[in-house]
């Protein structure tokens, strides 16, 4: 598959990958290049928004749809937006609470702001919160999500899982049992609960418990709208017109996170397109001497320089040129070493690297000028 | 502890600084918090566990995962064995644990800080940037969410160890402007959420000093100006330019980070062809604690400390 039957066939594409592989500026480029087949994009990002913001050539924009001007003979449209985490969590709760006073008590409860602050992986699940409205709203032909450079890799699948785990009923009420009635400690501790409590204040101490127990029991009539609302931003992922793709860059560490993200895909059934393979240094894959190719190009202008420069330049070029076949060669390497790992219906795009950083539109506009694509034999 | 934007090479130089610090006479350990592929196993060359495994003379390296620091968590507290089994095998209390904010990260670093005592220095490749500003935050939230118990006197203890003079926080970088933003930022963040935290250094990895005098940066400019070289021209002159690149954007950074934040930079040459690939991960960190040494060296020579 070329890039561009990869951008025209899908409606959601997430990129994934370990950090500083240029997987935001792969987004923003995914971006552009569909605006200039004449599509309506979105590229959301996770905060720092300021990396997207760098790639297109802004100062910065915050969690509002913001439109980014291109030239006129682009007949699409680019539109960019960072993802809020807190007011996010705070819209979900304004969602599924069924009535105000509730909404009111959990905005305000201790144990909230802090789950919404710092839950482990809330950043990765109200991104997909937030994706889902995107994306309903039918406002783009195609929307890109720069995900987060995850520790743990699919965190933001997990995540609504685990949060709703946590709020399942049977936990909530074998949990909340003693509160419901009379909400005296100790009275209705019997059994198994009370044994378990008595655990759970080892390790977390009396009096969070408690709190969490305040925080949980205006949560429970919650629950259901967590499920529903969960399991339709999972059905989000499998449809025909979502894909992920998997963003590297060319080094070992980052090609072995690749690989992993192709697995973890595959054993979560997730469909993926396969693998854009950034900042390679292709060559002509030959020796070249030098001295032949341009000692007489360099003589020629170098007239009003030190009579050394040629010759100091011949042999540092000879250099650089070693170092640069020889990066291509273990580059060529790596990228080989993940075909084994792809599935006919993936591809391996492997992406040359750009003089120069990306901070333009300019410039996001080559990322795929000269794209090779390698498919599985 | 040492963070820093991923890809920038932390892991292996957290190895790197155990190999030379241990040869200064320290017993020094070198820990991942709850990796789910361990790094560092690649970058010494040996499988890891969560037991400290020797990996050089006097270096330890191991992986603090969250099950295994739990149960020691537990034996510790609770000192009782059939209580901690009861917490183990309670699928009730592992949702508990997992959803509970900040639980786990506290287990792992509590683990982590109760190593301060059987070694002289613990070297801790903590996770990329933004995801260390979380975790670094976690003490804090914890003590004041959890009033009382076991979880806040830890994480109590914890913060005081994060404030206090033995412990340091370096950042690893590169010298591309993106990541040297990044460093900033981080650096202003972690100002900014524990002020007390002392950053002396970054670590700045695949440099290329300069040794491209102004006439040949001027010859190659010119040469790259001519329309239609050949493809082997271009190719070359290409080659010549990705360094003369690399030259200009080491001494920007290193530009850069002394005047925004002003810290001590400590550079790592780019090892081989690839940035470091050529002879494997284990000859790489080998190579990095070689360059360490050798600056160590040169500082005590000088009368600075290393």
């Amino acid at each position: 598959m070329n890039l561009n039957e990869l951008f025209a066939s899908h409606k959601l594409i997430i990129c994934v990958g370990s950090g500083g592989v240029g997987k935001t500026t792969t987004a923003a480029a995914i971006g552009l290049q569909a605006a200039k087949e004449g599509r309506r994009v979105m590229v959301l990002t996770i905060d720092p928004a300021r990396r997207l913001a760098n790639a297109l050539g802004l100062q910065q924009f915050g969690n509002e749809e913001t439109r980014i001007r291109l030239d006129n003979e682009v007949s699409g449209e680019l539109w960019a937006m960072m993802l809020d985490t807190q007011s996010a969590f705070d819209g979900l709760i304004r969602r599924v609470s069924p009535d105000l006073e509730t909404q009111d008590r959990i905005l305000n409860n201790r144990v909230y702001r802090h789950i919404s602050d710092s839950f482990g992986g809330s950043q990765e699940y109200m991104a997909t919160e937030q994706l889902y409205d995107v994306v309903m709203s039918n406002r783009y032909d195609l929307v890109v999500l720069d995900t987060p450079p995850v520790k743990n890799a699919l965190d933001f699948l997990e995540s609504p899982g685990r949060l709703v785990q946590f709020l399942d009923k049977r936990i909530l009420s074998w949990f909340l049992g003693p509160y419901e009635e009379t909400r005296v400690f100790g009275r209705l501790f019997r059994g198994t609960s009370a044994l378990v409590f008595k655990l759970l204040g080892y390790i977390f101490g009396r009096e969070f418990l408690d709190e969490l127990a305040e925080f949980l029991f205006i949560f429970r009539d919650l629950y259901d709208g967590f499920r529903d609302r969960h399991q339709a931003v999972l059905k989000l992922f499998e449809l025909d017109t979502t894909t992920f793709a998997v963003v590297c860059a060319p080094n070992e560490p980052s090609v072995a996170v690749a690989g992993y993200f192709l697995t973890e895909l595959k054993s979560r059934s997730m469909p993926c397109a396969g693998v854009l393979m950034n900042q390679m240094h292709p060559t002509l894959g030959r020796s070249i001497d030098p001295s032949s190719v341009l000692r007489s190009l360099s003589e020629k202008h170098a007239d009003d320089l030190d009579q050394d420069t040629v010759n100091q330049f011949i042999a540092r070029i000879k250099i650089n040129h070693r170092r640069l076949t020889g990066l291509s060669m273990a580059e060529q390497e790596l990228a080989a070493s993940l075909h084994p790992m792809l599935e006919s219906h993936q591809s391996l795009w492997q992406i040359p690297r750009l003089e120069g950083e990306v901070h333009d539109i300019e410039a996001l506009g080559r990322v795929f000028e000269r794209v090779q694509v390698a498919v599985p034999s | 502890m040492l963070t820093g934007k991923g890809g920038t090479g932390k892991t292996r130089i957290a190895a790197a600084i155990g190999l030379a610090s241990a040869e200064q006479g320290r017993r020094v350990l070198v820990v991942e918090v709850d990796a789910q592929r361990s790094a560092l196993a690649e970058a010494y060359g040996i499988p890891l566990a969560y037991k400290p495994t020797p990996v050089a003379p006097n270096v330890w390296a191991a992986n603090i995962t969250f099950q295994n620091a739990l149960n020691d968590w537990l034996n510790h507290t609770i000192r009782a064995s059939r209580i901690v089994g009861l917490i183990l095998n309670n699928p009730m209390v592992q949702v508990f644990l997992d959803a509970t904010p900040g639980a786990r990260e506290i287990v792992v670093l509590s683990r982590v800080v109760t190593y301060l005592d059987e070694f002289d220095q613990v070297i801790v490749d903590l996770p990329a940037s933004g995801h260390a500003v979380a975790l670094l935050k976690i003490p804090d939230t914890a003590n004041r969410l959890m009033r009382t118990g076991p979880i806040h006197e830890r994480s109590g203890e914890i913060i005081s160890v994060l404030r206090g003079p033995d412990t340091a926080l370096g950042i690893v970088a590169l010298p591309e402007e993106m990541v040297v933003n990044e460093t900033v930022e981080l650096f202003g963040k972690l100002e900014h959420i524990l002020p007390e935290l002392n950053v002396p250094l970054v670590f700045l990895n695949r440099c290329a000093a300069p040794t491209m005098t102004d006439d040949e940066h001027k010859l190659l400019d010119r040469l790259s100006r001519i329309p239609e070289l050949s493809a082997e021209a271009n190719e070359l002159l290409l080659a010549g330019r990705w360094d003369a690149e690399l030259e200009r954007a080491t001494a920007d950074s290193l530009g850069r980070l002394h005047s925004e934040i002003g810290v001590t930079v400590v550079p790592f040459p780019r090892l081989g062809v690839l940035g470091g690939f050529d002879g494997g991960p284990v000859r790489v960190t080998q190579q990095m604690a070689g360059a360490l040494r050798r600056r160590m060296l040169t500082e005590s020579r000088k009368g600075t400390p290393a």
